[in-house]
């Protein structure tokens, strides 16, 4: 069954309706998770790791919510005698005598924000909490799996390259930054896997050329007690605090 | 007039010339590259920026911003991979037309689409400059504390309704982000929020550190974390002009497409993964030829790179107006504003002219050059896409510490950038949205200083909305509120949210 | 600020001529001016004067770095300088009410943080009020406020000019009705009715200067552009304190250092565009050094702590 052939606008090279040959059954030039649709775009659907993650946010928001009694100032508060009839006042309800303090003045206070704050955080972090459940529970009804093994896996993968950042952080005071961008620019690629000589001599020219763009030449700042660096004589010292 | 001409004069300048043409060709480059965006790069380049001149960096940062979705359709159109997440519309009939055989058509007319809309929204902000400009400096007597408040608050409900499906979340994390702002201590006006008595968390958490964290190094991390693609090799034959004769002949979807992106851009908080959406489905339903969206038709290219390319210049339009930034690109270079001791608001107008006309027409340079680049080099910048992703993700995580340091002298920022990036990266994997955070903390620290300094006119409660400008936005903002809560209660009726 | 070009043309000659100076005089690294306000007023336009003074002098890059604290005033801006090196590689451009205010809020500052270098700027600080005021100087404020509400805007509580405003309210028999701190106050703040007196410098309000009306001024002397207008310890019987910028090192930083800063801010003090500078906005700039600056601090702890007995009473 062929589909119809429209000569005269299109520029026609793949036709789409022709039937497979047993040869070319599993073949397919544009992967199908990569084709995007519109209606694909605003999509979204829980991941595995998403009820874990929505637990931890949830947990951390309420964390603060317990935190705010005594972190924020809520234990100086200043607020008038009888809050409900100053808000109602504020509110045109009633009318009160006397001198009413400002409303201003109660909302300078150190803890106003932070409770607006919580009052959008903890409800929403709750509902997220719940909808997670739902769907976690819903895919477990069904069979589906549900085992977060694998993104729990990414996540320690990840980490390695987090203690890998911080050594890097923790070496520029010790070797200075052009060293230290070295060993990490050269070690980093060899780490994952872009072993040869060629790629090594990439990396070496690439965080070469990072050091001289950035600190060469736009001098941003570096640390200024560098162990290497007060090793050296004076004027080459000077020379390597400013450039590299 | 002189204004205009004054700023013409900042702009020849061969520095402020030469950032045009590293901005633009950098753009195009960390466009097409699919692993990094410009969130990326000005994210890192941002610090780096403060030991440049003030125009010369804005410019630096307005190329790549500007010119990076030029660059985002190209690896869309020739292997189905958007180079930016704002070109995934693009791949559905860009590639559609390689797969048919004429890329190079498909990358003309996304070349002459996006031009057609940068020039149309910088041509509208000028008009809008020119004709409201000298009104502004009375509104700007409309705009107190209390209406910037109103305005920033806005900003973040606009910001969580655009997220449609996601509303809870992008709300649970627009509240983190405004936590972040808030923790930190200042004794003379007796504030001390969260900082558990830890000397660091005195000073707060540095935007920059949060942003190279988020955006930066938590996509380092993913891409280290995940595989090489193995992009199929593309050919590009033929001339890249014949996009221009398509353009013309569906000039009217062109500028349909434009002013849904400029106006889309004005709006804070809807950017230009909506603008997309709304100009394709606008062109696919007035189109004559509707069935041939997806399959290659180049009204569909045409309406999708016509408005992601109007968003920029019109999103810098909120930001000079009110001082509110409408998404993260905008928020980051709102830092560069300030070190350039250029207060955004209404009075920009009065003060500073000259530098918005520099700004506007850098911009036009901006787009002028990209083009012009793009039509002769395409088959070079193409080989940028076969980057392996995980080489990549390194050089990112060189990259950050370059900026992150640099704020503050400070070891504990790194850190702590580090930590934001790991948080980012789990977000990246549970596809939550990132902008949130970020948005958080920049609306959070408005909303913050906008409090303390208007409380002292606040009487009474209504003193917040009795003002023209705030009541009107207080208006906006709770139909907005009910819009959302309308449409969570429907999402409730469907199985998960 | 830098040029690429000059950097690139500095570095290629160092690299070629292959000396660098054999002598360890400051400067040999750059040199960072700290001003802790937003750029633009005129501390910051005679920071920028020194350090491009000091590039003159010794070819060596000197910059200034904006660090606005916020609602916090200057301290976070003083406290990186403190946190930073004893080289002179950090210099700060100070307010009065870092070494005076500083060491009496609980920050980190003591009496002795920082040595003067000298003190350069005394701000035309006013109280301005908008031009549709029934009031146009501080008796008529004193009268309108004891019925009405009139609300302060101000740099910071804690700073001198604002005790000196609660100081002469006090004194003079009234009180603000709320006060709010702001990161910046200017012609806009008062047209857009964010606060009905506020406390600021001449230049942040020069262009609507014609339009509004300005109650008192801070300082020993009336300013001579402003004509009409008296100080505030005149109108008010408080004592005179008036708000000063200086440049401070870090304590323990080396006599060479302050010596050539010293000698770079006198020359920039004594040029012509100093000079115009101090002719068209009322502001007075000259040179205190080391020495004068100490003993003039010192009077000032004083004249601060007789503010905050009227206060406190």
């Amino acid at each position: 069954m062929r589909a119809p052939v429209d000569k005269n606008n299109d520029l026609f090279l793949f036709p789409e309706g022709l039937p497979c040959t047993q040869a070319e059954q599993f073949r397919s030039e544009c992967p199908p998770d990569k084709k995007t649709k519109v209606e694909d775009l605003f999509q979204f659907s829980r991941g595995r790791g998403d009820l874990h993650i929505s637990i931890i946010a949830a947990c951390l928001a309420l964390f603060f919510f317990a935190m705010f009694f005594t972190q924020t100032g809520w234990d100086n508060r200043k607020l008038p005698d009888g809050v409900a009839s100053y808000l109602a006042h504020q509110f045109g309800l009633i009318d009160l005598d006397g001198k009413i303090t400002r409303f201003g003045r109660i909302l300078k206070q150190s803890w106003v924000a932070p409770m607006f704050c919580l009052t959008v955080l903890v409800p929403t972090a709750l509902w997220n909490l719940r909808a997670s459940l739902k769907e976690h529970l819903w895919r477990k009804r069904f069979l589906l799996p549900t085992k977060a093994s694998f993104e729990v896996a990414k996540y320690i993968e990840a980490f390695e390259f987090v203690i890998y950042f911080i050594a890097y952080t923790m070496l520029v005071p010790i070797f200075g930054y052009l060293l230290a961008t070295v060993f990490l620019g050269v070690f980093l690629p060899w780490r994952l896997g872009y072993r040869g000589r060629v790629w090594v001599l990439r990396s070496f020219s690439c965080s070469v050329a990072v050091v001289i763009v950035f600190r060469t030449l736009l001098q941003i700042k570096t640390p200024v007690s560098i162990w290497l660096y007060d090793l050296m004589p004076t004027p080459l010292r000077g020379f390597l605090l400013t450039y590299f | 007039m002189d204004a205009f001409l004054l700023g013409l004069e900042s702009l020849l300048q061969p520095a402020v010339l030469l950032a045009i043409v590293i901005g633009s060709v950098g753009g195009v480059v960390i466009g097409a590259v699919p692993g990094i965006g410009p969130a990326i790069a000005i994210a890192i380049l941002l610090p780096a920026t403060v030991f440049l001149d003030d125009l010369v960096s804005l410019v630096l940062l307005l190329g790549i911003y500007g010119s990076s979705m030029y660059g985002g359709a190209i690896p869309a159109i020739l292997i189905n991979t958007p180079g930016t997440p704002v070109n995934a519309l693009t791949t559905y009939d860009g590639y559609a037309m390689t797969r048919r055989g004429a890329p190079s058509r498909a990358l003309s007319l996304a070349y002459s689409a996006s031009f057609f809309g940068g020039c149309f929204s910088i041509a509208a902000a000028l008009i809008a400059l020119f004709a409201f400009g000298p009104y502004l400096r009375d509104l700007g007597a409309l705009f107190g504390q209390r209406d910037i408040l109103m305005a920033a608050i806005l900003g973040a409900v606009l910001l969580i309704a655009a997220h449609r499906k996601t509303m809870v979340i992008a709300a649970m994390l627009f509240g983190f982000g405004f936590l972040i702002a808030m923790i930190g201590r200042q004794t003379t006006r007796k504030i001390d929020r969260f900082t558990f008595d830890i000397e660091y968390l005195y000073s707060g958490f540095n935007l920059i550190v949060v942003i190279v964290g988020i955006f930066a190094l938590s996509q380092a991390l993913n891409l280290m974390v995940g595989k090489d693609d193995d992009p199929p090799e593309a050919r590009i034959s033929g001339g890249l002009f014949t996009g221009f004769k398509d353009l013309i002949s569906h000039k009217l979807i062109a500028i349909i497409s434009a002013c849904y992106g400029t106006v889309m851009g004005i709006i804070p908080g809807v950017g230009e993964f909506v603008a997309q959406f709304f100009s394709y489905s606008t062109a696919r339903a007035i189109s004559k030829d509707p069935a041939r969206f997806g399959h290659g038709s180049p009204e569909g290219l045409l309406a999708s790179e016509t408005s992601n390319n109007a968003v920029p210049a019109a999103a810098m339009i909120p930001l000079l107006a009110l001082g509110v930034p409408g998404e993260a690109l905008t928020a980051m270079m709102m830092v560069v504003f300030f070190d350039a001791g250029i207060k955004p608001g209404p009075d920009i107008f009065e003060n500073n002219p000259d530098f918005l006309f520099s700004l506007f027409s850098a911009l036009f340079l901006i787009n002028v050059f990209v083009l012009i680049t793009l039509l002769f080099s395409t088959r070079f910048i193409a080989k940028m896409i076969y980057i392996p992703n995980r080489f990549l993700g390194a050089m990112i995580m060189i990259l950050s510490f370059v900026g992150v340091y640099s704020i503050r002298n400070s070891f504990a920022d790194c850190i702590f950038a580090v930590i934001f990036g790991y948080i980012g990266f789990i977000l990246r994997r549970l596809d939550w949205p990132l902008v949130p955070i970020v948005l958080g903390l920049v609306l959070g620290s408005i909303i913050l200083e906008r409090l303390t300094a208007g409380a002292g006119q606040i009487k009474t409660a209504l003193d917040l909305i009795n003002r023209p400008v705030s009541g009107t936005l207080f208006v906006v903002i709770l139909m907005v509120m009910g819009f959302i809560i309308w449409t969570s209660i429907r999402n409730r009726r469907k199985h998960f949210q | 600020m830098k040029k690429l070009a000059a950097i690139a043309a500095f570095s290629a000659s160092t690299v070629l001529s292959g000396a660098m100076p054999a002598l360890a005089e400051y400067p040999t690294t750059p040199v960072q001016f700290v001003v802790p306000w937003p750029p633009g007023d005129f501390e910051d336009i005679l920071t920028r004067m020194i350090a491009a003074k000091m590039e003159e002098m010794t070819g060596v890059s000197a910059s200034v770095v904006n660090k606005p604290g916020g609602g916090d005033g200057p301290f976070p801006g003083a406290l990186e300088v403190l946190n930073g090196p004893a080289d002179g590689s950090m210099v700060g451009s100070f307010v009065i009410g870092v070494p005076i205010v500083g060491p009496m809020i609980d920050i980190g500052i003591e009496e002795d943080s920082f040595t003067p270098v000298g003190i350069f700027l005394t701000y035309p600080f006013v109280l301005a009020a908008s031009g549709d005021a029934p009031y146009s100087n501080m008796a008529e404020l004193a009268a309108h406020a004891q019925d009405n509400d009139v609300v302060l805007g101000h740099f910071g509580a804690g700073l001198t000019p604002t005790k000196a405003s609660f100081a002469a309210a006090k004194k003079m028999g009234f009180e603000f009705a709320d006060d709010s701190a702001f990161d910046m106050l200017d012609c806009n703040t008062l047209s857009s009715g964010d606060a009905d007196v506020i406390n600021t410098t001449l230049a942040l309000i020069e262009p609507c200067l014609g339009e509004i009306n300005v109650l008192a001024n801070i300082g020993s002397e009336p300013i001579a552009k402003l004509s009409g207008v008296q100080t505030l310890a005149a109108q008010s019987g408080i004592n005179d304190l008036e708000l000063w910028n200086g440049l401070f090192v870090k304590k323990g930083t080396p006599q060479e250092v302050i010596d050539k800063l010293d000698e770079v801010a006198a020359a920039t003090m004594a040029s012509t565009e100093a000079q115009a500078l101090m002719a068209e906005t009322g502001a007075r700039v000259y040179w205190q050094d080391m020495a004068a600056s100490k003993q003039r601090i010192e009077t000032d702890r004083g004249k601060n702590a007789e503010l905050g007995a009227i206060l406190d009473n």
